[in-house]
């Protein structure tokens, strides 16, 4: 059975709920759509959620890079090339790995990046609170 | 001469933009005839009121708009109206098909010569009493009221390798028509034809020579030149020696060659160190170096930031990491030393290089999709004004560096900036400054 990629989301979702903190879903950042933001303290964690077309992932997560301290692709594919693997681990992404009926397991941790600028990050991240305020 | 530097109106909120950032930084504005058609008392209004008044315009017929298919010039409820008004102006053989069906060469030719005469009047008659109508004539001397088109283009098509054999003999009779018709107007304008090209015809030398063929025995004064979805940065060397075998056939000829959406190169192009291969180039206050003939979706708007060294317009979320790499976000001094010291720039940095990320500010909205909706930031009013502000700097300090510098100094500036972007350790390896370095030298 396929997954699809709002139960992917909603996996990942509680997932990441575990660690405590807060998630948003369909953030926008940068003139891009991040599908979750985990906020716990001041650590911000970007994660794009694809059923596949891990490549693609990789692609927009670079942008994520001026605003998180980590970044993750949770993914529902069974198998991930091991060029993809590489270029996760060389760039210190996380991968989650969600399974139908299972659970979300890491396959890899995350590095914290710092690669972040300021400014930019404030303006994400604070608009991610103020539409939380504003109930949006 | 100078490269004579042009603008293209695009919309009117971008009006306050043509004396910036000095009202003598544009030789020209180029119009276009379904705009002018639709609001002939805001495009008077507009060059009166927003336009230095030594400034020259031209009127692009748009004449190719009713050679392509009808869906490219219709919207919802059918041809644009704009579109339907600039028809109207051209007879009753393009009212007609307009909606159904393109016209096709034979039937320009069986029309040409009023239809050359309703092109041609209506770029020097259409804004006449529009001029004399508005609010400011009354400030104005007699003389300074109706202003003209300083160039009447003939009417042109968009040529192809598939059609130029069809097209390119009209286009000839319509300029011979157009040079003679303007043989009477007071003052006497220049006469120009339009190439609007498939970036194709530029890779075959017998294409390129024909085209200059056609139009350089009309007694023509110059041509305006646009290649479809022509993006020098992209552009192959192959194309790009293509654009200078055909701009410097037109200019052997003596024509005037006005680049209607041309970038840096072009503007090298046209300096008097790579021989003034082209006389003008033009370009929108949004950009507007690469346009396609047809006109495409734009998409959601993203901040761009216009890149000096590179002259390239990047998106603000690629330009900040390279920026950060190579600490020029660090300090202010660091900023302007390496980035940009334009007046702009000076004014939003102000002190803070954090300041840089007002380029890229920018708001969430809701929008309504249809699966439901979506959070989708867009640039800010202010943002895209401040990034419109630094381009069109830069823009104005290009067109005076080429102006003023000789091919060795040109050389250098893009080989210098090769290695500033993209490092010491292989210089020699590719980038757009390399390539157009290569194409350059060779002239």
């Amino acid at each position: 059975m396929k997954i699809s990629e709002t139960a992917l989301v909603d996996m990942v979702t509680s997932f990441l709920l575990e660690g405590g903190g807060k998630v948003f879903a369909e953030v926008a950042s940068l003139g891009q759509s991040a599908d979750l933001v985990y906020l716990c303290g001041t650590e911000v964690t970007f994660v794009e959620v694809k059923v596949n077309a891990i490549s693609r992932a990789i692609g927009q997560c670079r942008a994520h890079e001026l605003v998180a301290d980590y970044i993750c692709i949770a993914t529902a594919t069974k198998s991930i090339s091991a060029n993809n693997l590489d270029t996760i681990k060389e760039l210190g992404y996380g991968l989650i790995s969600c399974q139908v009926g299972g659970r979300c397991t890491w396959i890899v941790r995350p590095k914290k990046l710092a690669k972040y600028w300021g400014p930019i990050r404030t303006q994400v991240v604070e608009r991610i609170l103020v539409g939380v305020r504003d109930g949006t | 001469m100078a490269l004579e530097h042009w603008m293209t109106f695009a919309t009117f909120s971008e009006q306050e933009f043509f004396t910036y950032p000095t009202e003598s930084t544009y030789h020209g504005v180029i119009l276009n005839g379904n705009m002018v058609a639709h609001a002939p008392a805001g495009i008077a209004a507009f060059l009166l009121g927003k336009v230095n008044p030594k400034a020259c315009f031209l009127i692009d017929p748009m004449t190719h708009a009713f050679q392509h298919s009808p869906e490219t010039i219709s919207n919802d409820k059918g041809p644009k109206s704009s579109i339907v008004k600039l028809a109207s102006n051209y007879g009753q053989f393009i009212v007609e098909r307009l909606g159904s069906n393109p016209i096709d060469a034979a039937a320009v030719n069986a029309n040409l010569e009023e239809f050359t005469h309703n092109v041609l009047s209506f770029q020097w008659k259409v804004l006449e009493d529009h001029f004399r109508e508005n609010g400011d004539a009354k400030y104005l001397e007699d003389d300074e009221v109706v202003r003209r088109p300083s160039i009447l283009v003939a009417p042109y098509f968009y040529l192809t390798e598939e059609n130029y054999e069809a097209w390119l003999p009209v286009m000839s009779k319509a300029a011979a028509i157009s040079v003679k018709w303007v043989a009477g107007l007071e003052p006497v304008p220049k006469v120009y034809s339009a190439l609007v090209i498939d970036r194709s015809m530029l890779q075959v030398d017998e294409l390129i020579a024909r085209t200059h063929a056609a139009l350089a025995s009309c007694d023509l004064d110059g041509v305006l030149l646009w290649v479809d979805e022509f993006d020098e940065i992209a552009a192959s060397s192959l194309e790009l020696n293509g654009l200078v075998k055909l701009c410097t056939l037109l200019r052997g000829s003596g024509l005037d060659v006005l680049n209607i959406h041309g970038g840096y190169f072009s503007c090298l192009l046209g300096s008097a160190a790579f021989g003034s291969r082209f006389t003008g180039v033009s370009h929108g206050p949004e950009f507007g170096e690469s346009r396609g003939v047809v006109p495409v979706g734009g998409g959601i708007p993203i901040s761009r930031f216009y890149v000096p060294g590179l002259h390239e317009r990047m998106k603000f979320r690629e330009f900040v990491p390279i920026a950060l790499s190579k600490r020029w976000l660090v300090t202010a001094p660091a900023y302007h030393q390496f980035v940009c010291n334009c007046k702009e720039c000076q004014q939003v940095i102000d002190g803070d290089p954090d300041n840089f990320s007002l380029y890229g500010e920018s708001d969430v909205k809701n929008i309504k999709r249809k699966y439901g909706v979506v959070r989708i930031e867009f640039p800010t009013t202010d943002a895209k004004k401040r990034c419109l502000r630094h381009y069109l700097n830069k823009k104005r300090a290009e067109f005076e560096f080429v102006s003023a510098s000789d091919r060795a100094i040109l050389l250098e500036d893009l080989a210098s900036a090769h290695i500033k972007f993209y490092g010491t350790e292989s210089p020699h390896a590719g980038s757009h400054l390399t390539k157009w370095g290569k194409v350059l030298a060779a002239l």
